[in-house]
């Protein structure tokens, strides 16, 4: 056996975890070299050292302290997610009313400057057959469209 | 893990993490402080961690916290006269000299090696209940264990040729 393996096995042998098997060529190893009994004899003292480390008790109130940051935590966490949807809110009203009006506006504004013909709901019912560009539903509304047709049928006349 | 199984957690391993911190920071006031923070950040992200791995990465934070705090307090100096009592008596005799340079070779070990040697030793586990609470292999118990060992017969060694405390 290698003086390597030896001293792993020795760690183990240490902590109790060495099977049997492996302790009897362990034990022919450590008859033969000295080197191996030195580390044991050092191996040993440590082991004794870190058995009887102190250790500390944690403290109670330090453990009630965390559980009441977490509560806290916790109670952060939902009230910025109540923030955050209630300020989504007014922000989504005020973006689809600004779109409303900016349509709204938009439509005064081109009617005032390219209003509709008297008779241009008549002119787009004849018309419908002809083109499918053509075929609009009219409510009153003016498009780009419409004003070339209207433009091309006054020329027409 | 879910926010539900923190204070089971919390109770489990309160003990084992303060006495990493202590080991770590030397100081029971700053180990107190570190362990507040330890903790709530392994709540934060709790919904992201595995509970295989859980004590592992808990090791980690408190590692890093540790080593963040230390950075941070060695930045401001402290000139209050008080300051020079409360200092360590250096002329340590007997067992408590070998403590204290246990102590800094601890410290000096990479988490992942602190804490097999702790759940070995200060909360006495089998190398299958250590396996069992990193998420590794006995295997690998016995590995860390082996080279935790050589590091801090080294570390001991160095320390005491040294002279340090």
């Amino acid at each position: 056996m290698r003086c390597s393996k030896a001293q792993y096995l020795i760690e183990l042998k240490l902590d109790n975890e060495l099977p049997e098997e492996k302790g009897k060529a362990l034990k022919l190893h450590l008859r033969k070299c000295s080197q191996c009994r030195k580390y044991e004899a050092e191996a040993r003292e440590l082991q004794q050292l870190l058995c009887t480390y102190p250790v500390r008790e944690f403290p109670s109130w330090l453990h009630n302290r965390i559980l009441e940051e977490t509560v806290k935590h916790e109670r952060k966490r939902m009230l910025n997610g109540l923030i955050v949807r209630w300020q989504t809110i007014p922000a989504l009203v005020a973006i689809v009313l600004s779109l409303m009006g900016g349509w709204a506006l938009g439509k005064t504004a081109y009617s005032k400057i390219n209003p509709l013909p008297e008779n241009a709901s008549v002119i787009y019912s004849n018309q419908a057959s002809q083109t499918d560009s053509l075929n609009l539903v009219v409510f009153g509304e003016s498009t780009l469209m419409e004003d070339l047709f209207y433009q091309t049928s006054e020329d027409y006349k | 893990m879910k926010k539900e199984q923190f204070p089971e957690f919390l109770k489990a391993n309160e003990k084992r993490i303060y006495n990493y911190l202590l080991s770590l920071l030397g100081d029971e006031s700053d180990a107190n402080d570190v362990a507040q923070m330890v903790f709530l950040s392994f709540y934060e992200h709790i919904d992201n961690i595995d509970e295989s791995t859980a004590l592992s990465y808990l090791y980690r934070i408190a590692h890093n916290k540790s080593m963040t705090y230390l950075k941070q307090k060695n930045r401001y100096v402290n000139f209050e006269p008080k300051s020079f009592e409360q200092m360590q008596d250096r002329n340590i005799k007997g067992n408590d000299k070998d403590y204290s340079l246990l102590h800094t070779a601890i410290k000096e070990l990479p988490p992942r090696l602190a804490s097999v040697i702790q759940l070995q030793y200060f909360d006495k586990l089998s190398y299958k209940e250590i396996a069992e609470k990193l998420g590794v292999s006995v295997k690998a118990v016995e590995s860390l264990l082996v080279r935790a060992k050589k590091r801090l017969r080294k570390n001991l060694m160095k320390d005491r040729k040294e002279g340090r405390v």
